[in-house]
Parts: C-alpha cells; sequence; structure tokens
C-alpha cells in the first residue's frame, strides 16, 4: 500500500507557496500598471517617446553585439580545437557574473568615450557571454554524430553546420540581453554624467525615487514590462525550435580540427574575445588602484596595496552585509529550487495535454520574476511592504534577503530541471514502487545525482543576488551592501579605492563559479 | 604492388586506465568487403572512429591509399580529405536540414558537381524520393537509415563504414533493411567495412569476418 508520506502534493504545496510568497506577491503591484493607460505612456508626449525609442536601440545594439560575439566564441569553443578554447570557456561566465557598472567604469577609463553609443557597447559586451554559454550548452546537447558527419564531408559544411545548429540558441541569448538591458538604468546613467547627457527609460523609472513616488515608479515600468513580456513570448516560440535540436545524448563530438592560418585566426578572435570582454576591463581596474601622477612620491605597488587595504577597512561592514544578504538567498533556493524543478519535471512530464499546457504556463510564470527590471521590482516591492503595519519586516534583514532570494530562485529552478530531465525516469519509478516518502524518493533518485548542480544552483543565486545593484539602491534595508557603496564611491570620485573595490567585488563573485568551472572540467577530462 | 585502399597498424587507445584498443590492425582492399564483430564494448566503434579520423589513438597508424592518414596523436589527413564515410548508429542526420538538403549538403562539401540532381538519384535509389521535403523529425526509423545509406553513398566514398546500421530493429525489420543494403552496396565500388553482432549478416556480406576481442583483430 502507498504510505501516505509518499504523496507529492503536501510538498509540493509548501515549496509552491514559499515561491508564492517571496518571487510573485513583490510582482503584483506591477499587474495593475500592465492592464492600465500606463503601458501607453511612451506614446503621451515627444519626449517619452525619443526616451522609449532609445532605450529600443540601446537594447536592441547591446543584443545584437552581444549574440554575435557570443556565437562566434561558443563555436571556437566548444566545436574545434583552437588554442585558448579551455581558457575562454573557464573565464567566459565572469563579465556575466559582474555588475556591468564595475565593467563600464573600466571601459570609461580606458578609452574615455561617453554617450548612448558607448553605453550600448558597454551593455553589449558585458551580457556577451549570455547568448555564448546558452548556444554553447545548446552545442554540447546536440547530436554529435550529426556534426562528425558534416566533418567528413568538409569543413566548411562542418562550419555551416555548427553556426545553424548554434543560432537559435544564440537568438534566445540575445533576446534575454535585450530583457535585461532594457531595464537597466546604472551604466546609461553613469555614461550620461560623464557628458553628454541623455535619458533611457529606466532612469526615467528610477527618477520616481528621488521623489518617493514608488506608485508613479510602478506606472512608469509598465512599458517596459509590457515589451519584456513581448520578448518572452517571441523566446518561447524559439525555446520549442530548440527542442527539435537539442536530441543528442551529451557526448562531445569530434572537433574541427583547425590548421595553419585558419588556427592561428581561431586563436586571435579567442585571444580578443577575452582580451576585450575580460583581460582590458579588470586589466585597467588593477592599474588604477595604485595609478597617481608621475610625481607622486609612492610606487604603484605601495599605492595600490593602500587602496586594497582601504576597501577592507572602508567597505568590510557592506561586504559582509552583501555576503549575508547573498547566503539567505542561496539558502531559499537550496530549500525550495528542487522541489520547485521536480514539481515542473512532474507536470510537463503528464500525458493529458491540459496538464502538459499548465506545467508550461506554470514554467513561464515561474520565469517572470528574474524578467522584471530591477527598477520596476524594486517600486513594487515598496508599494507592497512598505505600511506602518509591516514596517518591523520591511525594515528588518530577512526582507531584502527574501527579495533578494525570490528574484534570482528562477535560475536555481530551471537550471535543476534541466539537469532533472536529464536522467532516467525509472530510479524514481522504482522508489514509488518501494513506497518511499516522496523526499526520499526525489533525493535518491534524482538530486544525490546531482548534487554538484544542486550547489551550482544555490550558489548562482547568491552570486546574482550580490551583483544585483538596482534594487538595493532603491529598498532601504538593502542600502547597506557593497554594491550601493560601489555606486556612491563611482559618483563622488574615481580613485584607486573604487577600482581595488570593484576587484574585491569581482574577485568574490567569480571564485565559487571559477572553482566550480576548474572542477566540473577535471571531471570531464578524467 | 598496390598498397591497401586502407591500413591501420597496431591501433592502441585508451579511456583513463580502460585500454579500448591494444594493437588492432587491419588491411581493406579497394572494392572489399568486411565485416566486424565482437562483444559489447570491445571498441568497434571506437576503431570506426579511429579510421575515419574522428578519434586520435595513441599510438599507431591508418594509412589510407597508402598515405598516412594518422600517426599517434597526430591527424596527417583531416577526417574530410580520407575520402571515408561512416553511417552512424544514430544516424548523425541534420536535423534543420530536409532529407534532400541533408545529402546535397553533403554532396556540395565534397566538391561534386550537381548536388540536387545527385541527391534526388540518391532518394530514389534508394526509395525514399517521396521523402525529399522532409526534415529528420518527420520520417520513420526506417526511412532514416536509408537517408542515412543515401547521404554516405551519394558523395561516392571510397570507404563506407556502417556502424551496426540495424542494431535497434527486430529480427524481420534488420532482414528487410539487410535486403536493401545488398542491393545498394551491388551498385557501389567503395569498400566496405560493417560492424554488426549478427552473424546472418557476417554471413550475407561476405568477404573478410574480422573479430575485435580485447583490443585486437582476431
Amino acid at each position: 500500500m502507498r504510505s501516505s508520506s509518499a504523496d507529492p502534493r503536501p510538498w509540493q504545496g509548501a515549496a509552491w507557496l514559499g515561491f508564492a510568497l517571496t518571487a510573485w506577491l513583490p510582482l503584483l503591484p506591477l499587474l495593475g500598471g500592465l492592464f492600465g493607460a500606463a503601458v501607453l505612456l511612451p506614446f503621451r508626449d515627444a519626449r517619452l517617446f525619443g526616451l522609449f525609442t532609445r532605450t529600443l536601440w540601446i537594447s536592441g545594439g547591446a543584443a545584437l553585439l552581444a549574440g554575435a560575439l557570443g556565437l562566434g566564441t561558443a563555436v571556437l569553443a566548444t566545436r574545434t580545437d583552437a588554442p585558448l578554447r579551455r581558457v575562454a570557456w573557464v573565464l567566459l561566465p565572469l563579465p556575466l557574473l559582474l555588475p556591468p557598472l564595475v565593467l563600464a567604469q573600466a571601459w570609461y577609463g580606458l578609452t574615455g568615450w561617453t554617450g548612448p553609443v558607448t553605453a550600448m557597447a558597454a551593455l553589449g559586451l558585458a551580457h556577451a557571454p549570455l547568448p555564448a554559454l546558452l548556444a554553447a550548452r545548446s552545442l554540447t546537447r546536440q547530436l554529435a554524430s550529426a556534426h562528425e558527419a558534416a566533418l567528413l564531408c568538409g569543413p566548411t559544411l562542418a562550419l555551416r553546420q555548427m553556426l545553424r545548429g548554434a543560432l537559435p540558441a544564440t537568438a534566445l541569448g540575445a533576446l534575454f540581453v535585450f530583457c535585461l538591458t532594457a531595464g537597466d538604468f546604472a551604466v546609461p546613467d553613469y555614461f550620461s554624467v560623464q557628458q553628454p547627457l541623455f535619458h533611457v527609460w529606466g532612469m526615467e523609472v528610477f527618477g520616481h525615487s528621488r521623489s518617493g513616488d514608488s506608485i508613479g515608479g510602478v506606472r512608469a515600468a509598465a512599458p517596459l514590462l509590457a515589451l519584456q513580456l513581448a520578448v518572452l513570448l517571441l523566446a518561447l516560440r524559439l525555446q520549442r525550435r530548440l527542442g527539435e535540436l537539442e536530441v543528442g545524448r551529451g557526448r562531445r563530438p569530434a572537433p574541427l580540427p583547425l590548421r595553419g592560418a585558419s588556427r592561428h585566426a581561431a586563436a586571435l578572435a579567442l585571444t580578443v574575445v577575452l582580451a576585450v570582454l575580460v583581460v582590458a576591463p579588470l586589466g585597467r581596474m588593477l592599474w588604477e588602484t595604485g595609478a597617481a601622477g608621475p610625481l607622486a612620491p609612492e610606487s604603484w605597488w605601495t599605492r595600490s596595496q593602500d587602496s586594497f587595504g582601504q576597501v577592507f577597512e572602508r567597505a568590510r561592514g557592506d561586504l559582509l552585509a552583501s555576503l549575508g544578504h547573498a547566503g539567505t538567498a542561496a539558502l531559499l533556493a537550496l530549500l525550495l529550487a528542487p522541489w520547485l524543478a521536480h514539481g515542473l519535471l512532474l507536470l510537463t512530464a503528464r500525458r493529458r495535454p491540459a496538464l502538459r499546457l499548465a506545467g508550461s504556463a506554470l514554467a513561464l510564470a515561474s520565469a517572470l520574476p528574474l524578467l522584471v527590471p530591477s527598477v520596476a521590482l524594486g517600486f513594487a516591492a515598496i508599494v507592497l511592504f512598505d505600511r506602518p503595519a509591516l514596517r518591523p519586516f520591511y525594515d528588518g534583514p530577512l526582507f531584502g534577503s527574501l527579495l533578494l532570494g525570490g528574484r534570482y530562485l528562477p535560475i536555481a529552478v530551471f537550471l535543476l530541471l534541466e539537469r532533472m530531465r536529464t536522467l532516467p525516469r525509472s530510479p524514481e519509478d522504482a522508489a514509488v514502487l518501494c513506497g518511499f516518502p516522496y523526499p526520499r524518493r526525489v533525493v535518491r533518485s534524482r538530486l544525490a545525482a546531482q548534487l554538484g548542480a544542486v550547489l551550482l544552483a544555490a550558489g548562482l543565486v547568491g552570486v546574482f543576488a550580490l551583483r544585483e545593484l538596482d534594487l538595493k539602491v532603491l529598498v532601504s534595508s538593502l542600502n547597506h551592501s557593497a554594491a550601493v557603496r560601489y555606486f556612491n564611491a563611482l559618483h563622488f570620485a574615481r580613485d584607486g579605492f573604487v577600482a581595488a573595490f570593484g576587484l574585491v567585488y569581482a574577485a568574490l563573485l567569480f571564485l565559487p563559479v571559477l572553482l566550480h568551472q576548474a572542477l566540473t572540467d577535471r571531471d570531464r577530462d578524467r | 604492388m598496390t598498397p591497401p585502399l586502407l591500413r591501420a597498424e597496431d591501433l592502441v587507445l585508451a579511456y583513463d586506465d580502460h585500454a579500448v584498443l591494444r594493437g588492432a590492425s587491419l588491411e581493406l582492399a579497394v572494392g572489399a568487403r568486411a565485416s566486424l564483430s565482437g562483444p559489447s564494448g570491445s571498441g568497434k566503434t571506437t576503431l570506426l572512429r579511429v579510421l575515419a579520423g574522428l578519434e586520435r589513438p595513441d599510438a599507431g597508424r591508418v594509412l589510407v591509399g597508402g598515405e598516412v592518414a594518422t600517426d599517434g596523436r597526430r591527424l596527417a589527413l583531416p577526417p574530410w580529405r580520407r575520402g571515408i564515410q561512416l553511417v552512424f548508429q544514430d544516424l548523425g542526420l541534420w536535423p534543420t536540414r530536409t532529407a534532400l538538403q541533408n545529402v546535397a549538403d553533403a554532396v556540395a562539401a565534397v566538391g561534386l558537381d550537381a548536388p540536387r540532381r545527385r541527391a534526388e538519384e540518391a532518394l530514389s535509389r534508394l526509395g525514399i524520393a517521396d521523402l525529399a521535403g522532409r526534415r529528420p523529425a518527420h520520417l520513420s526509423g526506417g526511412e532514416a537509415r536509408r537517408l542515412a545509406m543515401a547521404r554516405a553513398l551519394a558523395t561516392r566514398p571510397r570507404i563506407l563504414l556502417l556502424d551496426e546500421p540495424f542494431a535497434s530493429l527486430d529480427p524481420e525489420a534488420r532482414r528487410d533493411g539487410f535486403a536493401w543494403l545488398e542491393e545498394v552496396l551491388a551498385d557501389t565500388e567503395a569498400a566496405v567495412l560493417l560492424v554488426t553482432h549478427d552473424p546472418w549478416e557476417v554471413e550475407r556480406l561476405g568477404g573478410a569476418a574480422l573479430r575485435l576481442e580485447e583490443g585486437r583483430i582476431a
């Protein structure tokens, strides 16, 4: 007889309630704006229309740049034997994990360029790893023998097949880049402060914080939200296309052997990509930690050490507070994401079309907290929770962490859902037949084999919570954080402290991922 | 004396500590037929991949038409310069291309003229001309097998490697499949190496019956 503890519904109910409270509830005030006249704000006058179109072309350009760079990098890193491909693979996620503002300040330092085109380029470079990683992931999930069949016919056909295979995932990544950059206010704001002045829609939304008009902020975010929902629908169409392509079994195909000029060209291309995305901006920041005029009395090394010393002296509290927020967000992901992912797996695998459809709709709704612009989420959370009755909770340490955790929880859910899908169903069926309690059954058949993925999922939620800036600037209980201190320091000065702070922040964000990459690469090579 | 079309000398290959090939050698003459059998996991597929240049051995050589194609870990001839086609176990069809495009793309890539006409002829020879506009996902298992064979043959390879092309079929379907394979192979001048577990197929194909055991060809 089936024991009552084998029933997944109580566990699933509790997990989805947790998700609803932390991820969906803060979005509620935004829905009102979506179905009201606020969606048409860009068409109210010429200034707003200009603002919106500028936002569109900056985000569109950033998405195109990120897509173009990502496509080439993914193909070179996964399907060829180009030199540096392993280094590229390990370092590639770095820019994505850094706040775009950190990279923007480095690029301004390097080039001195400003204006909307520079903002577009900085946003595109900061997000280029997203299409690259999605395309690379898609290529590794495609039939290895299809690539090898092309390889037997010639390098041109092999290359064409690789591009055909990588293009849908690249386009999907570019759409996500569009969504992420359309709501960004910090990078355009930074370049605008350097003159000439220009505005984008994210800054229009954020501007309401100066007058304390949170409801106005929610209304102003409506057009961005509508735009992002439209893009999400486009992304879903591409996702279906990807499903047709990704029918492989995870075997690594033989790489395209590069010889002579093509080998040198590939090495050069990867060097340029790494230099532009990682080495140049971080190198510039490192130089800035000890930069001073030629008559300065101390050496660069001494000044640099002093800058890093200042970071740990002046910003230690902010860094620790940020780690606290990130740790709580990661813990939330650790507790909820495995069950949420398993719930989606159960629903989307159902035979009845209505249930499968419900599963897809739930998956779509689960992605929403991630795609909503941070500034919009910040205003919505203020409207909902900044009330006298909720004041202790709103001002307390847990509120901000839960808000961050709920926003980035979908990353963990979708990562685990994807990993669970790769496992055969039979071990879980065997556990059902043995009458295992539901949690034990999931742990035994799905999570035990994917422990690394569970930790990576929680770690990524923590890293993205650490990286978040816009939300932390708006929500008062999150103001005391490394991101906000960096934002403020950058706007008041441009000195060794800011550069050293940016680098410490970057190291903090990237170390867990570097460790994971190195470990998984070692396992793969074994 | 004419050198053999394909010659493998003392191939050695190990994954981690597990030795798969331990000095495997074989020869295939122009137009020859040979079958290769052996226990599951004995390295038959790995051997085919080494011959095709898709895998690099730790030691040993592969010569194609007397020319060194692989020398230890060095790939002297890339896979596309060997005149070898491989029909994979999972067929390796290109999912975004139609049946006709799957064949025509391959024909054009190897540098033959009139790829579309040749592709139509190949599909017609394999009895799937009416499926030219379909993508692989919309073909049955048997139709997809014919398409993979049509693609391989249309490029006019010197050597055709077949990796258990009927492995997943029931006995009756295997017999049917082998019947059309025999018909198609009768028209080709390519040397053929067929990996199979089925003694019946070994007997019907004729030629040398090779067996891979403990990493060596018996």
